[in-house]
């Protein structure tokens, strides 16, 4: 380092050192941050279920808003543009299906898509009231999932022939 | 071609290792001439990725769908500048160019600066290089970027190998691009990303050779000094282009949702932003030495957690693109060299000793010092709720998410300390101020705040978090603004120049410190956007028939007309046209649009918006009846966003102000590097 010598400023009368001082400075700084984020983790968390979870904690689901993932049940999804609403049916492959609704505009990705993440309330109905709908990555993009032979000739692609809804 | 390529990604694998141990071995052996043979290896390992990502660009432009990174990921309806940029929207093609930029660096590295490190060098090869072998490695074997697909009886199967009785198979056209990444910030927003995350690479590299030859001196850092700021740009850029994105294109009103895959970049341009401030310490004091060492550690670990986390979907994401078996590799990897790197810095801890203890409670280098514990400390928070649905997975057996609340609710008072310590950090010199002087000088920005936050109070804004927000963020704009005006005048006062050219000249004199005063300018102006559109956003939804309107604070929106399913490119694109009036007078046309996508069946949103400085307005379509009878649109007012955008410009332009090259200071480092070489010979 160059041999610059800054000029000593004594600001410290405490009976502490300086260096117990800033030590205990910083572990004040670091407790106020761990205790901040602890107390933020504990007001904000939300449960995240699977159908089979849902059917066997209903009553959690029903108490506080809860985040649902699920398959999409193809052709299930029903959006009324006027009102701004949609409902759609998850499902988890096996028995468990569970219809939701949600006021509020679909994702882009929501139609092709086949994961589906809801969060919010079951209500009294069965039915789970969404606030927010997340759509999980369009299979289209995952190679592994593509399929090149599914159309009759197998040198061309499948298109779907939708034209939006 | 392709041939070729996957020919070159096996060769830069054996090169990769060659020069890793021959780097090592010369350096250890002291022998020269296989020194010099490690620093051909990087330029020999740059020249084959160069050639390999050369035949992927070539395959992409001329729509060689044989190659199955092509076929996944473009078509031939495909605007031409997305079937380049597809490149790095696959995996095989994002660790390419990952591999290629750091090629890139590298080769900057030793034939820029062969002659001033030599010592350091040869360790600087072989951390590089070995970081290389794990990419080449995965290129050649795990996720090629010239695999191919295969027909195999009625299945088809991507593999770089024919696997036994297998045809080659070539689809007549791709699956076109997600048309979510069919935009021009989301083309740019990857390569700005990962020049930051790469280029955070070459600091740690330098810090593993101090650490193996004992050099722990400076002169690693000085080195380093463009290589840490360069790469902090560039991932700010990418941070801002990544917001702007999902800004312009997700449809949501919003530009930050606290994703993981969002997180992953915040995390490593967090410990940064405390590397950054931390080296001047240790530059200036001898200080902080371990603590150094330890970010950039931290930085690089958070850089490739970074890279797998966008890359292999672990945590559920919204918009994780890309999923597949790279995980467990890339964990090992990630965990290996974080181990390594902690390792070889406990067994140095000795020779890290500081060369002298703060001097006072109350000066730059402990300002520092807490601007560094609030950005760990931030980044820690960004992590734990990142990866706390796996945590609570593992150990609870529940899986238990954390939301944008939490992370807002965490941000909020670490960010506004920040903006405090900005706010007085101009005011207070390296060694020491005493509090009355401090004062004395917060005198009047604090005035002028106060001032401004009154105003603010009598405008509406009633809520103490947003108006302790903009009062800190006016605090840091004035004391700055004030600290620059002040060293202006007293230079103008001597040199006798017009106040512009003294300004000029005084930031000239020391960039990185008025160039950093900039940056502080420009993260305050961030702020105040981000506060206001976080805490005041409002939104309305409403289906109009033709000639309808609806309102939102103030502005009237007017349903004119609509251009359905019109083609374009891969899609077809529906349109509408309002009229937004305000006070009765008509203001601007807006024409937000929707396209649909037949080749993948998907729907992408576009938004139109009217910006200010003031407020955002932004329509979305929200969908149609099937006749088009009734158009739904969703309609945002965000204020104060435009602040964001031109706060992040404002920051980048400061940065380069800050980095650009002095040449006072390159003087000053080639006499030093010379007297060193004096000293030795």
């Amino acid at each position: 380092m160059s041999t610059v010598s800054i000029p000593e400023v004594q600001t410290d009368k405490g009976f502490l050192p300086r260096q117990t001082k800033l030590l205990l400075g910083a572990f004040v700084i670091l407790g106020a941050i761990g205790f901040i984020v602890f107390n933020s983790l504990a007001g904000n968390q939300q449960y995240f279920m699977t159908l089979s979870e849902m059917r066997a904690k209903g009553d959690l689901a029903a108490r506080e808003s809860v985040r649902v993932g699920g398959n999409l049940v193809p052709n299930s999804t029903k959006i009324d543009t006027k009102a701004v609403t949609a409902q759609f049916t998850l499902t988890d492959g096996q028995n468990n299906v569970l219809p939701v609704y949600y006021k509020g505009i679909l994702p882009d990705t929501f139609e092709k898509s086949t994961q589906v993440i809801a969060e919010g309330k079951l209500d009294q109905n069965g039915v789970f009231q969404a606030s927010l709908v997340l759509a999980k990555c369009p299979s289209k993009y995952d190679p592994s999932q593509i399929d090149w032979h599914s159309s009759a000739d197998p040198g061309n692609l499948n298109y779907s022939t939708g034209t939006g809804n | 071609m392709a041939i070729l390529g996957s020919i070159s990604i096996f060769v830069a694998l054996v090169v990769a290792v060659y020069t890793t141990f021959a780097a090592v071995i010369g350096a250890r052996k002291r022998i020269p001439e296989l020194i010099g043979s490690a620093r051909n290896g990087i330029l020999a390992y740059t020249a084959l990725m160069t050639i390999a990502i050369g035949i992927i660009v070539i395959a992409l432009y001329t729509h060689d769908f044989s190659i199955a990174l092509v076929a996944n990921s473009t078509s031939r309806e495909l605007q031409t500048i997305y079937t380049i940029t597809a490149l790095w929207s696959s995996q095989a093609g994002s660790l390419l160019f990952w591999s290629w930029i750091l090629s890139l660096y590298s080769a900057v590295v030793v034939l820029r600066k062969w002659d001033r490190d030599r010592e350091l060098m040869p360790y600087v090869i072989a951390t590089l290089m070995a970081l290389q072998t794990f990419f080449a490695f995965m290129l050649a074997f795990i996720s090629s970027p010239f695999a191919r697909w295969w027909a195999v009886g009625n299945n088809t199967v991507m593999a770089l190998f024919p696997p036994a009785g297998a045809q080659l198979f070539v689809p007549a056209d791709g699956q076109g691009l997600n048309p979510l990444l069919q935009n021009p910030a989301m083309a740019m927003h990857p390569p700005m990303l990962y020049l930051g995350y790469v280029g955070f690479t070459v600091p740690f590299a330098f810090a593993m050779a101090a650490l193996i030859t004992g050099r722990l001196g400076p002169e690693w850092l000085r080195t380093t000094r463009r290589w840490t700021i360069a790469p902090w740009m560039f991932l700010s850029i990418g941070l801002l282009l990544g917001g702007r994105w999902a800004y312009d294109v997700l449809g949501w009103g919003g530009y930050w949702g606290w994703d993981p895959v969002e997180n992953a970049a915040l995390m490593p341009w967090l410990v940064g932003t405390a590397f950054l401030h931390s080296v001047m310490v240790q530059e200036r004091k001898g200080m902080l030495k371990v603590w150094n060492i330890g970010l950039i550690i931290i930085t690089f670990s958070l850089v490739l957690f970074g890279t797998f986390l966008t890359r292999s979907g672990i945590i559920t994401s919204v918009h994780s693109f890309t999923e597949s078996d790279i995980g467990i590799w890339f964990l090992t990897f990630i965990a290996g060299v974080t181990l390594a790197a902690t390792m070889l810095l406990f067994t140095r801890l000795k020779d890290l000793k500081s060369e002298r203890d703060i001097d006072s409670l109350l000066s730059r280098e402990s300002l520092f010092l807490l601007n560094n514990l609030l950005f760990v400390g931030a980044a820690f928070a960004v992590l734990w709720g990142t990866i706390y649905p796996l945590f609570s997975e593992m150990v609870m057996g529940t899986k238990l998410t954390v939301g944008p609340p939490y992370f807002n609710q965490v941000a909020a008072p670490i960010f506004g300390t920040v903006l405090l310590v900005m706010a007085i950090i101009p005011l207070v010199g390296w060694g020491g101020a005493t509090g009355a002087k401090l004062l004395r000088k917060l005198v009047l920005p604090a005035a002028i705040s106060v001032v401004f936050a009154v105003v603010i109070f009598a405008l509406g804004v009633r809520d103490i978090v947003p108006l302790a927000g903009y009062f800190l963020a006016t605090l840091v704009i004035v004391s700055t603004v004030s600290e620059l005006i002040q060293g202006t005048l007293a230079r103008a006062k001597n040199t006798h120049e017009f106040f512009p050219i003294a300004m000029r000249g005084l930031i000239e004199r020391n960039r990185r410190r008025y160039g950093g005063y900039l940056i502080h300018i420009g993260v305050a102006m961030l702020a105040i956007g981000i506060i206001g559109s976080q805490v005041y956003a409002t939104d309305t939804t409403r289906a109009l028939k033709q000639g309808d309107s609806m309102e939102i604070r103030g502005y009237t929106l007017t349903y004119e007309s609509l251009s359905p399913n019109f083609p374009s490119g891969e899609g077809q694109i529906t349109s509408a046209t309002l009229g937004v009036f305000r006070d009765g007078k008509r203001i601007a046309t807006l024409s937000p649009s929707r396209g649909f996508y037949p080749s993948s069946g998907e729907t992408a949103t576009t938004p139109a918006i009217l910006s200010t400085p003031q407020e955002d307005l932004y329509v979305i379509i929200g969908g149609w009846e099937n006749n088009f009878a009734t158009v739904t649109f969703r309609a945002y007012v965000n204020p104060l966003v435009f602040w964001l955008w031109f706060g992040g410009f404002f920051m980048v332009v400061s940065t380069l102000i800050a980095a650009w090259p002095d040449e006072r200071e390159e003087a000053r480092v080639r006499v030093e590097g010379l007297a060193r070489q004096a000293a030795r010979a």
